[in-house]
């Protein structure tokens, strides 16, 4: 690129309006340290600096400070993934097995609790509070918006409440009165659990996928779920990127090769607005 | 002068190059800091772009998130740390605007409408904050009348409306070359017209 073609895309380079291979390359010619271009480069940062300073300054409300720090708190983008490998790597049976018996449940909720500690840290405020029982989540009525009847037993083992959360059911049609599980909206975490059994081996060739369906064309498969011998499935996800005024899951078989959802729907929640809590 | 407006005082003396190095510690003070120093105007580009309370404030937040993770990212050569957040939330917004598909575009009138209501400037809720004072943006504000009309629309439109300079050229159905000399003109204009200013506020 010429200095003059450098120059004349210098101001989207500044506002990050360019794609990365042209960006690359304005950088490249900088870095050689073409005066010319590097004196320009540098008056138009000044440039556009006095063009922020138009924004009148004024603090962001508390409530949302307070929500940053909390994301900041709460994210364990390291840990999270690892504790649901382990989880993976461990034979379905095997799990279901420990997950029923009271003392392992016992002492992986507190290895759980431990675990947790390490990776988010201290905390200063009390607003995350981890609740690895259904008892403890039950007295977070207040907070939850908790739908009954009650998340089995077996399945309490991941139950986690903070302020921002939403708990919704999963039935087999909107509206039905058979409970087959729970969505949990982690607004903070950004973060969504799902938790759902009384499921079916999907149809050969096929795997259950957790579609995440917002306004629009917001259909995106966030994971695959395995079904294990006693038809329980859970998950928990990192939200993607997109629109979530309002959303809702649903939990389809799917073919592995095909990335929309079959419209077979087994099992589907409410269309919530994660946001608002 | 109560605790806390001493505080606060401190905070505000608190060097920029200092917060970013300790961000990049990890250090959750220095985070509370620079979102009381900044995160009030990175709300108000979020919302001038998004045009929606609930999802400026989700970008808001990840433009935090993001240098509180990618702190390193920020070289101060390339301007200040203000123009680097204000520049990320201008981003992000547009990013997430796109990804709004029912959202039909919401054109803020925002220099246009501050520069018409000083008093609403005046009136903005932190007079003690030293980063940026009223007086300095007043005097940008004044710098700005100085432009031509469609010079000051443009930089509107680039800055606070989120739109490249090819959607600028193709709204006001203006060849690209032309917005982009419209714009790089302005900017450089600007920054002369306030140093003009700065320098008769210090000889006044």
């Amino acid at each position: 690129m010429s200095c003059l073609d450098i120059q004349d895309s210098l101001i989207e380079y500044l506002l990050g309006d360019l794609d990365a291979g042209h960006r690359a390359a304005i950088e490249q010619h900088l870095a050689h340290g073409c005066q010319q271009c590097n004196a320009e480069v540098l008056a138009l940062a000044e440039s556009v600096d006095v063009m922020w300073q138009v924004v009148p300054p004024h603090k962001l409300s508390q409530e949302l400070q307070r929500e940053i720090l909390a994301r900041v708190r709460m994210a364990t983008p390291v840990c999270q993934p690892a504790v649901r490998e382990a989880q993976k790597s461990r034979p379905a049976s095997t799990r279901s097995q420990l997950m029923h018996h009271p003392l392992a449940q016992a002492l992986l909720a507190f290895a759980a609790g431990v675990l947790l500690m390490i990776c988010l840290g201290p905390l200063s405020t009390g607003k995350r509070d981890l609740s690895i029982n259904h008892g403890a989540l039950k007295q977070a009525g207040a907070a939850v918006n908790l739908a009954s009847p009650p998340i089995p037993a077996s399945l309490a083992m991941s139950e986690k409440k903070y302020e921002s959360t939403h708990l919704v059911s999963l039935r087999k049609k909107p509206g039905s009165s058979e409970l087959r599980g729970h969505v949990l909206w982690d607004a903070l975490a950004r973060e969504i659990h799902i938790f759902c059994f009384g499921l079916q081996q999907p149809p050969q060739g096929t795997q259950y996928a957790l579609w995440l369906i917002g306004p629009g064309i917001e259909v995106r498969a966030v994971e695959r779920l395995e079904v294990d011998a006693e038809g329980i499935c859970k998950a928990a996800v990192h939200w993607p990127e997109g629109d979530f005024r309002y959303a809702k899951v649903t939990l389809e078989p799917s073919s592995r090769r095909n990335n929309r959802p079959s419209n077979d729907v087994e099992l589907t929640s409410n269309a919530i607005q994660p946001f608002s809590y | 002068m109560t605790d806390s407006t001493e505080s606060e005082s401190c905070i505000d003396e608190v060097p920029d190059a200092e917060i970013v190095r300790l961000i990049r510690l990890h250090d959750e003070p220095a985070l509370l800091v620079l979102i009381q120093r900044y995160g009030g105007q990175v709300h108000t580009i979020c919302k001038s772009i998004c045009g929606d309370e609930l999802e400026a404030s989700g970008v808001v937040s990840d433009v935090f998130w993001e240098f509180w993770r990618h702190a390193e990212l920020f070289q101060s050569q390339r301007g200040s740390l203000r123009s680097y957040l204000l520049t990320m939330a201008r981003s992000r917004s547009i990013d997430r605007k796109r990804s709004m598909t029912s959202l039909s575009r919401q054109r803020s009138k925002f220099i246009d409408s501050k520069i018409n209501s000083n008093h609403e400037l005046a009136a903005s809720d932190s007079p003690d904050h030293r980063a940026l004072s009223v007086e300095k943006v007043e005097e940008v504000q004044q710098a700005l009348c100085q432009l031509s009309d469609l010079q000051r629309q443009m930089l509107q439109m680039a800055f606070f409306d989120g739109l490249s300079h090819r959607e600028v050229a193709s709204a006001l159905q203006i060849p690209l070359g032309t917005v982009k000399t419209h714009i790089r003109k302005g900017l450089l204009r600007l920054r002369y017209l306030l140093s003009e200013l700065s320098q008769s506020g210090k000889h006044s």
